[in-house]
């Protein structure tokens, strides 16, 4: 071939482009020539290797000796076999190079076979020591988090069992005595009725009431602690009938007489049937509660529908409140009001926005000191039934 | 008492303050008939299978009602509850689990072992009153026993 012949260009043009993409690539090629036992590299194998162009690839063993101590053995093993019976490799291994830095490299080697005998392996090296890293990186950081959440879980499941033990603690132990001061306190309120003064009776009174208040405190923090462990059933329901019926169901006679509760037309809901009438029967109980004395006493419930969600409001004349609490409406153990005027310990409307957030709705609240409040909470329209839930018309 | 004669009621509970405020509740409510009062699990098994202490008792006459607590020392009220109505003699006796607790795992596994009604005893006492007084009507006067 003559210098300047055009089949010489073009084989120098080829070999120009070989060579760039060995280099962008970061691989390299090598040839095993079976006869004579002659190791070719192309200049990406001396590149990844780390060693001079003036390195001699026929020194096997100077070769094998930049692997680690855990890789030389496989490559070794690979290339045997590949030797002997044809069978390919493609091995992520690790070497150290000429200047003594440690990367990963993907090895691919094959054999040519002709006339039924290996006269050729060929194969290709790849510096994947950034990719490697980063995957290995990956499955670290994996591991790492499923150990944190794994730590976590077992954490919060201890939290619940231990919140669960409170809670029979509490039902069993603090409610016997309880019961046993509100009873005999009336027990002594009746059969010493005669001895006792009307300031003796006073005080009786008072001992059983304030039992009576302690176990509707005890008994809110309970129902408030056990939603987080409730496996709900979601089926449609019929929002107006719930509505009406937890009224009848909160009310006193007197109430349910005199009371003007306004129902518009209000969509039906998918959600869990018992805790749907808790959110109810406190939001009513509620404003129930803070029209007391108002002359006429109005709840007015209606909604709002867009394309994701319900809005479900309950619009009360009562006393209102301070807009600059609304944040505190919510939370468990706030009062807005002083207790004497309203028993418990305010962790109905808590109830309401955790009961709304295991639906995956919002809540919320607006009103003025004096001038009535409204109180609402959003159902999306997209939680569907669980498996087993029996959709309900 | 005579032995000879079956009892009305057999109140089978461990804190004496619920017993006594069980008794004056079932006597405000005139309900004056005979109750047995017994303070643990084993005993209630004893008086029921007429063992032990109760041996001279006539197994045959059965409790018109039995009302159980849960938390009892010796034997547990649902033990008591599944040997009573395990036994061929004794299953049809209704049994009224009165308890303080309202665990969902304690209303469920008594209704598993055949429990004819649980009921929550009320911390307020007219409540508590009321609760006995219509437990009491219906088991005693209302309900038809075969």
């Amino acid at each position: 071939m003559n210098e300047g012949s055009p089949c010489r260009l073009e084989l120098e043009k080829a070999l120009r482009l070989l060579e760039e993409v060995q280099e962008i690539s970061r691989t390299g090629g090598w040839e095993y020539n079976v006869a004579n036992k002659h190791i070719t590299w192309t200049s990406g194998v001396y590149r990844i290797y780390g060693v001079e162009p003036d390195f001699d690839p026929n020194n096997l063993d100077r070769c094998i000796g930049f692997y680690d101590p855990d890789s030389a053995p496989v490559i070794m093993e690979a290339f045997n076999k590949t030797l002997a019976h044809g069978e390919p490799y493609d091995l992520e291994l690790r070497l150290t190079r000429g200047d003594g830095r440690t990367i990963w490299i993907r090895t691919v080697g094959k054999a040519t076979v002709e006339s039924g005998r290996i006269v050729r392996l060929s194969g290709d090296i790849m510096d994947i020591d950034e990719l490697k890293r980063a995957q290995l990186k990956t499955v670290e950081l994996t591991a790492e988090l499923e150990r944190r959440v794994a730590d976590r879980t077992e954490k919060l499941e201890r939290i619940n069992k231990d919140l669960e033990t409170f809670s029979q603690a509490i039902s069993h132990d603090l409610k016997a005595p309880l019961r046993a001061i509100a009873g005999f306190s009336r027990m002594v309120a009746e059969d010493y009725h005669d001895v006792l003064d009307a300031e003796g009776q006073r005080m009786l009174t008072v001992v059983s009431d304030n039992a009576t208040t302690l176990d509707t405190v005890l008994t809110e923090i309970l129902n408030l602690a056990r939603i987080g462990t409730t496996n709900l059933d979601m089926v449609n329901l019929s929002m107006k009938q719930m509505v009406v019926a937890m009224f009848h169901e909160v009310a006193t006679a007197d109430e349910v007489s005199t009371v003007h509760l306004k129902i518009r037309d209000i969509p039906d809901c998918i959600g869990d049937s018992i805790l749907m009438r808790k959110v109810w029967g406190n939001l009513i109980d509620n404003a129930l509660k803070f029209t007391v004395g108002r002359d006429p006493r109005t709840i007015e419930i209606y909604a709002q529908v867009s394309d994701d969600k319900s809005t479900y409001y309950i619009k009360d004349n009562g006393t209102g409140f301070n807009e600059d609490y609304t944040d505190k409406l919510f939370v468990p153990f706030q009062q807005l009001h002083s207790r004497s005027e309203y028993k418990g310990i305010g962790a109905g409307l808590a109830l309401v926005k955790r009961i709304v957030e295991i639906h995956g709705g919002t809540t919320g609240a607006s009103g003025k000191n004096g001038q009535g409040a409204v109180f609402w909470f959003t159902i999306p329209k997209i939680s569907r039934p669980k498996d087993g839930g029996n959709p309900r018309a | 008492m005579d032995e000879k004669k079956a009892v009305d009621i057999l109140l089978v509970e461990d804190n004496q303050n619920d017993a006594e405020l069980t008794l004056r509740a079932l006597r405000k409510s005139n309900i004056t008939n005979t109750i047995v009062h017994v303070h643990d699990g084993q005993e209630a098994l004893d008086y029921v299978f007429a063992r032990g202490q109760y041996k001279e008792r006539d197994i045959k006459l059965a409790p018109r009602l039995m009302l159980l607590d849960l938390k009892l020392p010796k034997i547990d009220g649902l033990e008591v509850l599944k040997a009573v109505k395990s036994d061929p003699r004794t299953k049809m006796m209704p049994v009224v689990v009165l308890t303080t607790s309202k665990e969902e795992n304690d209303i469920l596994e008594s209704y598993e072992h055949n429990a004819n009604s649980y009921i929550v005893k009320p911390v307020d006492f007219d409540k508590f009153v009321n609760a006995v007084k219509e437990l009491g009507l219906y088991w005693l006067l209302l309900n038809v026993m075969p």
